[in-house]
């Protein structure tokens, strides 16, 4: 009875969700240099987290046609902390310092990218897509969770709606406002995160 | 009818077997994937006509469940304009996933 409990409360946390609203969880992982890079060193700034995997189809879409192009230069030049994180396990696609390493060039991206190739952080975050982008406040309360945009394809052409939203945008320039942000959670859409 | 079978990188299997057919003045397109591939539900399907508009298909597409899988469509139909133009899907396996763009041809009478 006792180790199946001690089952149930180790899948529960292998599987928390970040929730919006909360305090994001805190980590630390190596970047591609191997230096340990903490939520916590940026602590007082607003941090987005872009889970990521350079060789899937929506990570190269939405990076090289569609709305990942230029947002995290732009956010990065206006004070956003813009994190990529890697949670491929060793041997599957995209994993690994070396792969993220050559996709991180090939997108002319210039933030760090971490590896958690134990997925720990992916799962208490409760990264489910590449690409899955995670807003956190100043006050280091996760404010918005979900996809880059409101197109599917990747490359910002089949807009629900009709109009491309761009929902870590929107969210950062309502933070930088001073507002609320008003669409907190979407659903992401893009390759399945390749967990351990 | 028109068969097709796309490559994967890397390999010589293909991960989806692509069928036409003339259907008066459209064709219908029928893709079927290969054993541990299913249709990307979440896929904005879509064609795009040569020198014309992209035409949005998700809420047009038919699909049918995997055998012993409900949770996954392991085929997928959809009538397009009977015109030359590129047919944009997605399918995935559990390691992978693809986005297709697939130039087609106008069937013949």
């Amino acid at each position: 009875m006792r180790i199946s409990l001690l089952t149930v409360l180790v899948s529960a946390v292998a599987f928390a969700d970040a929730k919006v609203g909360a305090a994001a969880p805190d980590f630390s992982l190596p970047d591609l240099d191997g230096k340990t890079v903490k939520l916590s060193d940026f602590k007082g700034k607003t941090v987005v987290l872009e889970w990521f995997n350079p060789e899937c189809p929506f990570v190269k879409a939405s990076h090289t046609k569609g709305s990942l192009v230029s947002t995290a230069k732009k956010q990065s030049d206006k004070g956003i902390v813009w994190l990529s994180v890697n949670s491929g396990a060793v041997g599957k696609q995209g994993a690994g310092a070396e792969k993220s390493r050559e996709g991180a060039k090939g997108f002319g991206m210039s933030n760090p990218v971490l590896l958690d190739a134990e997925g720990t952080v992916g799962k208490a975050y409760g990264a489910t897509n590449t690409p899955h982008l995670f807003v956190i406040d100043k006050g280091g309360k996760l404010v918005y969770r979900g996809a880059i945009d409101n197109s599917p394809d990747g490359e910002g052409k089949s807009p629900e709606g009709g109009k491309l939203v761009n929902y870590v945008d929107a969210a950062l320039d309502e933070l930088a406002a001073g507002k609320p942000v008003s669409v907190t959670e979407t659903k992401a859409y893009g390759c399945g995160v390749k967990y351990k | 009818m028109a068969t097709g079978a796309c490559k994967r990188e890397g390999t010589d299997a293909a991960p989806y077997l692509l069928t036409t057919a003339r259907d008066g003045e459209q064709q219908r397109v029928e893709v079927k994937t290969a054993a541990g591939y299913h249709i990307n539900d979440d896929y904005p399907v879509s064609f795009e006509p040569e020198g014309a508009a992209r035409l949005q298909l998700k809420d047009a597409v038919k699909s049918t469940a995997c055998e012993g899988d409900a949770a996954h469509h392991c085929s997928a139909a959809v009538s397009v304009p009977n015109a030359a133009g590129t047919l944009a899907f997605s399918v995935c396996s559990a390691d992978q996933c693809l986005i297709e763009k697939v130039k087609l041809a106008a069937a013949a009478k």
